[in-house]
Order: structure tokens, then C-alpha cells, then sequence
């Protein structure tokens, strides 16, 4: 028998995947025509053409040309409340039932301020419409009440779309002067804070790398960066955005670190549209409207009032803290026995993340920075990808998976199911 | 090496052919029938891979056997090239070969007290009948040939010849469709802590076995008895570990009594315990005689020895120029298979498994020890790298389950559906893991196994039975 290669075995499972979508492939040369690539969000596309989905209803996923799919993408952590929770469409009716968007303030955006502030532990919030803008204001609010200019993201971070640093700043990145961080890396990150601290604003960071590859903070960096920028008034911010969901009150809470600002966004608006920035009270204060000095903070949608009432409904009455706790315990469960598999198979794969979001690399040994995982196969992850489409589920390309609420003990034993079934059969590749 | 079992084996025809040719021991036809075997084809480390390319972490060492795990690569050289420069010579009389003289020399180190001398047997079962076999020789050659008897214990598992299968005694192994050895073997009451009468301390509870014992000697007569054979831990009888004092005590009454010690350390030699043998390192004696097989070459090939005393081969080697110890094998001494021992042994010390197994088995004591919880299992005992879960319907009473439920398969089948492989008996499952088992391992043997037992518990209540 010949030795099976990478490039073999994945043109194959491309060419297998293609040939069973014909709808799909030609709606997105219709696509094409009418956006770049046919496609909109930049990491939906996956090779040959992406999935193109028709419905959804909880956890499952169907394409336009009839395959349904275990969802464990979970819309990259937006999506915990699966898709057709009835929670969620009672209270999304209900708003409608009241009128779309004022134009003015309202109760709604009270009463979603006053759940997120008392569960995540900041003085005072403002809502946006995204991660990326709230990353976007917590950061100029940090370069405001500092007087600074310089911001320090880490290595390999994403905070948004204009936001993104690997390998230096991604050229659609807002033009914020940057000192580049190194995560874990205590001493040298301490050196770097040390020898920018007159011109540096703040310091943001995941306290888990999420998209990132769910790469964990070492409490000893954290701790190093609290007290680094205490000492020399640097704001720190934690972007919860995706973390948030680990804990209920995040993930900083679970740590015991508490950052100057936080970022929310993803789930917490119940599956709307959202993004939420808050923390410190002299700090948020810049943008009270009754002082003269008032900071700008602008918006069409910022309180939406969608948004503002699915949202309260869905962290008060769906994703409560024992919803939270039991769904991460789920997704520790699920992670424990991944690598236990991959153990027993000894193959090059690991499952990192924390709870219920979940990373897959195709590589052993540690990781604990980006760096760590620059130089695995990315064929190796497009192969699990189409491998686990086949068997009917569905996952981030780069391994990413974040549980929703509506994913069972029954799901997670089909996901291991699956999972071996790649490794007994790919098992030459990997190890 | 390249692992793809999946593809390089016909898993289909593998199941049929042994579904059509093959009698395994202890088959139970109904469900093998139905059911067929699991076909394992490649081993390494601690896991073993079936043909359709399924890898399992083996909980139970092959058959409490592969102490120093699979795959050793050196250990199937020294099997070629002892095969090409001797695969086989005579072994009667007054023939031997290098790796048979090394490996009793070996042994004879290894072994406590003055068990300096060993017979070779190719499998445990041969090594229990050759020490019968020899303890009647033994009383003979002394002057009293009517030494015959055969103190055993209940829950004792010592073989399947037709001798071996007459001196063990677990529960349901003596099927009424065979014959077994008349007037030969008495039966003690298992050393069995677990289900000793209620409200019995473990000092009354050995007190109990020992009296047991001395009455039994008052019966027979001490004239009438050669041996007592005894696991030092009985281990598929339901891995039980006796109590303090128990054996030493047992050793005085047949040292009294003139009656000879043989213990049965087939399972327990090699490391498992911790120790080379655990006669004396683990529970404080020295037997007259040792039997040992399994780990002894870690299963890669058959071989057991009994290891016996200078006070025994004194006896049994006085000088008549008539008598021939007429008993031995093609196969005693087999040169192959001691060259693979030597090996084995080599790969024990260097590698301190032993020490792994001291160590690790710790840990994998404290960490079964959280299934305690679970409502259905009644005990979780034995020592080390030899254990075992105990299930019950009832933990203050410790009535058993229906064996209608099956309890132990079912669990094992849903360990086996999670990739580990542990080995049901009765009410009970049992680990025995390579010696070079990993903390991280445990964990995953431990966890699975949980999460098995949770799940049977609650099908269980599903089911009313409990
Ligand atoms: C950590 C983190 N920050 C910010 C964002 C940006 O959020 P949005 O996509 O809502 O702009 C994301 C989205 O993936 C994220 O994961
Ligand atoms: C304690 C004990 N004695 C004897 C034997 C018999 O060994 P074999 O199966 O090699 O004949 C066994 C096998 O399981 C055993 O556990």
C-alpha cells in the first residue's frame, strides 16, 4: 500500500466535499459576483467554497443542498443560546411588539446595563454594536484619560477586525502606535511595559486567547501585568468578548484579576448584534454628556432596542451563572476526554481552551503562546474540518468550538465518536 | 513504525475465521456465537490496537502479564537472536542451555530466603502442577508418602489443567460437565476481608482462617498433608488482599506442621506489588516454594518457573542411585524463552519498574479510591498495580446485583466504547496495567472508568434495579 500524503488524502476530501454540494458550489460563484470571493466575513471562507447554510434550529445546521450538521461552532461564542431557543424568540417578538429602535433612551438599555455591571464587576458600561468597537472605545478612552499615546496588544492577538496582531498589525488595523506584548512571557513583556511606561496608554489583552487558539494566560503573567500597570497608570484591559462566557462573572472574575476596563460582546446580546466596554468609574466618567469635556461616544444601534431586551432576558433567564457553570463543566468534560483520545492514540493532536470553548491543533508538546502554534500543518486542520463535515459536524477550520446550550452529553460522545473515526483512519498522518 | 492497523487488516475475515475455528478459554458459547472476539492486532506501551485500528489503553496488562509493556523492540531482538543461535535444545537429564543456567542463577537472586533452585514450565498452570508434583516427591523421598494432601482456599485460581482447575476454587469455575481430581485437594474459607461475616474485625476475621486452618490439620492428620498453595493475594478469586498477619501466621502453622508453603506469585511476581516477589517484601514471608509465569517474560512468550528451597532440594536430591525426578517438559528450560526473561528482568531493574509500579500504583490506589462514592460499588481494593472495583446492589448490606445485569461486562463494554480495556469477572473489574503506566494514564483510567459505572447506575435506575 502506498504511504498516504497530506495533500493526497485532503485533495480527496475536498474533491468529496465539492462533489456532494452542487447547490452550494453554484450559489457562491453567484456570490462572486456581487461580493470579493464571494463571501463577506473573512473567516466563514474555508477552501474549496464554504458552507452555505439554509436553517438552523438548535444545534443542528442544515446547507442548502440538504446536509445537516451537529453545530460546534457556535458562531465563534455568539451563539450559546443555539439557534431557535424560544426564550429568545418570545423576547424578541415582544420588543418588536413594542417598536423598533426610539431614537430615544429607554428601559430596556437600563436594565441590561444594570444585569452586565453587577455580574461582570464594572462601575459603569457603555453598549456598541460589536467587539471590535467597544475594543475600539475602550481603547481610545484608555489614550484619553492617560494623555498617552501608545497602546500595547500582545503578539498574535485579535480584538477585532481593525484590531488584529499577528505577525506585527494586520494592514486594515486602526493606526494605533503599537509596543508588541509577548503573552506569557513574563520578563520580557515587564522589560517592554518598563521601557514604554511614559508613552503607554494601556495594555490589552484576552485573558485566554479565544480565536487565538484558546491559549491560556499564566496567572504569574497576568498578576505580572496588573501590577506593572498599576504602578505606572496604565490602563489594563481584559477583552472579554469571548472569555466572558467561562465564568459567571468571566473570566477575570474567575481569576482574580481584576483589569481597569473590560470588553463584552458575542453572546451577551442574546444573539443580536453587540458590543459593550466598561469598568473603572473615572475612567467611564469621560463620557458623561453633563461634563463640559465630555468624550463623544457615538452609535445608531447602541441601544438598539432588540438587543437590549433579548439580551436581558438571555442573562437573566437562559444563560444564568448555573447555566454557565454546568455548560463549561460540559465543555471540560468533552476537552478531558479529547486528549485523552489523542493520548491513547498517541498522535500530534491537543485540545486546549478553557470550558465550554474548545481549540483542536494538529501538534504535541506545549503551548502556551502563539508563537507555539505558528508552525503547525494548516492542511491538518482543513483535513479534521472536512473530515468532521462529512461525519456531520460542524467546526471552526482552525479547530475553534464554542458549546452552545442546546449541545447534549449524547452530542459530545457523537463528537468523540467522530473524532476517533478521523484519527483510526488518518492515524499515519498524525503521529 | 507506521501505525495504521485499520488499514492492513481484514478486520471481517479475522472475526469470521476465529468466529469459525476457534475455542477459547472459558468461552461462553451463547454470547461468542452472537458476539464473536475483539481482534487485537498491534501493541505499544500501554495500549493495544484492534484490526480495525481502535487503540485501547489495556487495563489489564494482557492477562495481569505485560508488565513491561508492549512493543519492546529489544526484547523481540534478544527472541531472533537466541532463536538463531539456539532456538531449542534438550533440556532432560543432563542437557541445558546459556540463557536456561543464567536466568535460574538470576532467579535464584532474586528470590527470597533459600529458594535457590528452579524447575522450568511453560505456563502457570504446568508450574502448579509441577510444584504438587514435587511437594509429593518431596514427602516421599523423606519418608512419609502419605503426605498427600492439598490445603487450598476457596476464590484461588491456580490453573487450568486438570489438577490446576482441582485445587483453585472460584465460584462457578468447577463445571458440573467436568471431572476434577477425587480425594486430593480441601478447600480453607478465601481470606476474602470484604464479605467476612458481619461485624467481625479483621483480627477475629484472620483469627477465624487460621483456626479454619489448624482444625483442618486435627482432621486430616499433619501425616496425611504435603502442601499448602496459596496466592499471597488472590487475584482473579477477587483480588483480595489478607489480613495483616494472616500469611505469617499460616507459614507457622505449616512450618509446625511439616507442611510445605507454595505460593502462587503468577500474578503478584514481577513487579506488580512493587516488588520482584511479594512473598516476603509485601506481606512478611518466606515460602518453600514460588511459582512464577506471566511476568516473568511479561508475556511475550511462555514460560513459568518454580523456585524452591535448599531445605527442598536437599531432600528431594539425596542420594539413591535409583531415583529419577520423573517429571519435565519438551519445553522446560526453553532457551528462547529464558533469554527473554534475562531481558525482562534487565528492563525491570534498568528501568525501575518496580519503583513505577510502587509509585504509580499508589497513585492509582488513591484515585479508585474516589468510586467509593458511587452507589453501587461496594469496594474498591487491592494493592498497587493489581486492583479492582467490587459492585453491589446494596452497600450496607452488600448484596449483590442480579447477574442478570451483568454489571461487570456492561461496564466493561462501556470502557471498551471509550478506548480502555478492563477485565470483568463476576461482580467485579479488575486492573492490572503495564508496570510502566503513567500518572497521567491513571487519570484516564480512572475518569473512564467513572464515568462507565455513572452511567451503568443510572441505567440501572432506569431499568428499577436498583
Ligand atoms: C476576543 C475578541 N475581541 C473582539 C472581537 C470582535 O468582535 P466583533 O466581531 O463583534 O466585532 C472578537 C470576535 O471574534 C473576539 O473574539
Ligand atoms: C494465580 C494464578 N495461578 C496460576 C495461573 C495459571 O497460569 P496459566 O494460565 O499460565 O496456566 C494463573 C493465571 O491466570 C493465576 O492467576
Amino acid at each position: 500500500m502506498p504511504a498516504l500524503d497530506v495533500e493526497t488524502v485532503l485533495a480527496e476530501a475536498s474533491a468529496g466535499f465539492a462533489a456532494k454540494r452542487p447547490k452550494t458550489r453554484a450559489m457562491h460563484a453567484r456570490a462572486s459576483e456581487v461580493m470579493p470571493g464571494g463571501n463577506t466575513r473573512t473567516v466563514l471562507f474555508t477552501a474549496p467554497f464554504p458552507l452555505r447554510v439554509e436553517k438552523a434550529e438548535g444545534a443542528t445546521i442544515t446547507d442548502i443542498d440538504g446536509h445537516s450538521y451537529l453545530d460546534l461552532l457556535g458562531e465563534y461564542s455568539a451563539g450559546i443560546y443555539g439557534h431557535s431557543h424560544p426564550r429568545i424568540i418570545a423576547a424578541a417578538k415582544a420588543a418588536l411588539d413594542n417598536g423598533l429602535n426610539y431614537g430615544a433612551h429607554h428601559e430596556g438599555e437600563v436594565k441590561l446595563a444594570e444585569v452586565i455591571t453587577r455580574r461582570f464587576n464594572m462601575d459603569l458600561v457603555r453598549f456598541t454594536n460589536s467587539g471590535t468597537e467597544a475594543n475600539m472605545m475602550a481603547l481610545a478612552a484608555a489614550r484619553c484619560f492617560t494623555g498617552r499615546a501608545k497602546i500595547m496588544p500582545m503578539d498574535g492577538g485579535y480584538h477585532g477586525g481593525t484590531l488584529y496582531f499577528s505577525h506585527g498589525a494586520s494592514p486594515v488595523n486602526a493606526p494605533f502606535d503599537c509596543v508588541m506584548g509577548q503573552y506569557n512571557d513574563v520578563a520580557a513583556t515587564r522589560a517592554l511595559i518598563a521601557a514604554n511606561a511614559a508613552d503607554l496608554a494601556a495594555v490589552i489583552l484576552e485573558p485566554m486567547l479565544g480565536g487565538g487558539g484558546g491559549i491560556s494566560a499564566s496567572g504569574e503573567f497576568l498578576t505580572m501585568l496588573r501590577e506593572e500597570t498599576s504602578k505606572r497608570g496604565i490602563v489594563l484591559i481584559f477583552d472579554e468578548v469571548m472569555t466572558s462566557r467561562l465564568h459567571p462573572g468571566g473570566l477575570s472574575a474567575k481569576l482574580g484579576i481584576e483589569p481597569d476596563l473590560k470588553t463584552l460582546g458575542k453572546y451577551v446580546g442574546g444573539g443580536m448584534s453587540f458590543g459593550a466596554f466598561g469598568g473603572r468609574r473615572d475612567i467611564m466618567a469621560l463620557f458623561d454628556p453633563t461634563s463640559p469635556t465630555a468624550l463623544p461616544h457615538a452609535g445608531t444601534f447602541n441601544n438598539n432596542t432588540l438587543t437590549m431586551n433579548v439580551g436581558h432576558v438571555a442573562m437573566t433567564e437562559i444563560y444564568t451563572p448555573e447555566a454557565c457553570e454546568a455548560l463549561n463543566a460540559r465543555g471540560d468534560r468533552l476537552r478531558e476526554r479529547l486528549n485523552d483520545l489523542f493520548m491513547r492514540y498517541q498522535v500530534k493532536m491537543k485540545a486546549m481552551g478553557q470550558g465550554s470553548m474548545i481549540v483542536i491543533h494538529p501538534m504535541a508538546g506545549e503551548i502556551n503562546s502563539p508563537h507555539d502554534i505558528e508552525h503547525t500543518d494548516k492542511r491538518l486542520r482543513q483535513l479534521l474540518f472536512l473530515d468532521l463535515l462529512e461525519q456531520g459536524i460542524y467546526v471552526a477550520e482552525r479547530g475553534f468550538m464554542a458549546l452552545s446550550l442546546m449541545v447534549t452529553d449524547a452530542d459530545c460522545d457523537r463528537v468523540l465518536g467522530a473524532v476517533e473515526g478521523y484519527i483510526t483512519r488518518q492515524r499515519e498522518l498524525l503521529v | 513504525m507506521l501505525h495504521q492497523a485499520g488499514n492492513r487488516f481484514n478486520a471481517q475475515e479475522l472475526w469470521q475465521q476465529d468466529h469459525d475455528h476457534v475455542l477459547h478459554p472459558y468461552q461462553h458459547f451463547d454470547s461468542f456465537k452472537k458476539e464473536g472476539s475483539l481482534v487485537l492486532v498491534e501493541g505499544d506501551g500501554c495500549y493495544v490496537t484492534d484490526a480495525t485500528g481502535r487503540r485501547y489503553l489495556d487495563g489489564i496488562g494482557g492477562m495481569w502479564c505485560v508488565n513491561a509493556g508492549y512493543g519492546r523492540k529489544e526484547i523481540a531482538e534478544t527472541m531472533a537472536e537466541q532463536a538463531m543461535q539456539l532456538c531449542y535444545s534438550n533440556f532432560f537429564v543432563d542437557v541445558t542451555n546459556a540463557p536456561a543456567a543464567r536466568l535460574a542463577a538470576k532467579l535464584a537472586e532474586l528470590a527470597p530466603g533459600t529458594l535457590n533452585h528452579v524447575a522450568y514450565a511453560t505456563s502457570g498452570s504446568c508450574a502448579v502442577d509441577t510444584a504438587i508434583r514435587m511437594a509429593h516427591f518431596y514427602h516421599s523421598r523423606r519418608g512419609q508418602p502419605s503426605r498427600h494432601y492439598v490445603i487450598s482456599r476457596k476464590n484461588s485460581y491456580h490453573g487450568s489443567t486438570y489438577l490446576g482447575m482441582t485445587v483453585g476454587l472460584r465460584d462457578g469455575d468447577q463445571s458440573p460437565h467436568f471431572k476434577y481430581v477425587p480425594d486430593l485437594v480441601h478447600h480453607l474459607s478465601a481470606p476474602y476481608p470484604y464479605r467476612r461475616p458481619d461485624a467481625m474485625s479483621m483480627e477475629a476475621f484472620s483469627d477465624f482462617l487460621v483456626d479454619e486452618f489448624a482444625a483442618k490439620i486435627a482432621e486430616l492428620g499433619a501425616e496425611n498433608i504435603a502442601c499448602f498453595i496459596a496466592e499471597p493475594a488472590q487475584a482473579s478469586g477477587g483480588v483480595c488482599i489478607p489480613p495483616p498477619n494472616y500469611l505469617p501466621r499460616m507459614r507457622d502453622l505449616c512450618t509446625k506442621h511439616g507442611i510445605l508453603f507454595i505460593a502462587d506469585e503468577i500474578v503478584t511476581a514481577f513487579g506488580r506489588l512493587g516488588h520482584f516477589f511479594a512473598s516476603e517484601a509485601e506481606f512478611g514471608i518466606i515460602p518453600d516454594m514460588i511459582l512464577c509465569a506471566k511476568g516473568l517474560t511479561s508475556g511475550y512468550i511462555p514460560l513459568s518457573a518454580v523456585i524452591f528451597s535448599d531445605e527442598v532440594y536437599e531432600a528431594i536430591s539425596a542420594a539413591d542411585p535409583d531415583v529419577w525426578f520423573t517429571h519435565g517438559y519438551t519445553y522446560s528450560g526453553h532457551p528462547v524463552a529464558c533469554a527473554v526473561a534475562l531481558k525482562n528482568i534487565e528492563i525491570i531493574e534498568r528501568e525501575d519498574l518496580c519503583g513505577n509500579a510502587a509509585r504509580v500504583g499508589d497513585y492509582l490506589e488513591k484515585r479508585l479510591g474516589e468510586l467509593r462514592d458511587i452507589e453501587i460499588v461496594g469496594d474498591v481494593r487491592g494493592r498497587r498495580l493489581m486492583m479492582c472495583v467490587e459492585y453491589v446492589k446494596d452497600k450496607k448490606t452488600r448484596e449483590r446485583l442480579p447477574d442478570s445485569c451483568n454489571i461487570s461486562k456492561r461496564i466493561s463494554n462501556a470502557c471498551e466504547a471509550d478506548g480502555l480495556l478492563v477485565r470483568p469477572i463476576g461482580h467485579l473489574d479488575v486492573l492490572s496495567p503495564p508496570l510502566t503506566i503513567t500518572r497521567e494514564q491513571v487519570d484516564f483510567v480512572v475518569d473512564t472508568l467513572k464515568r462507565a459505572i455513572l452511567k451503568a447506575t443510572a441505567e440501572l435506575k432506569a431499568e428499577g434495579v436498583i
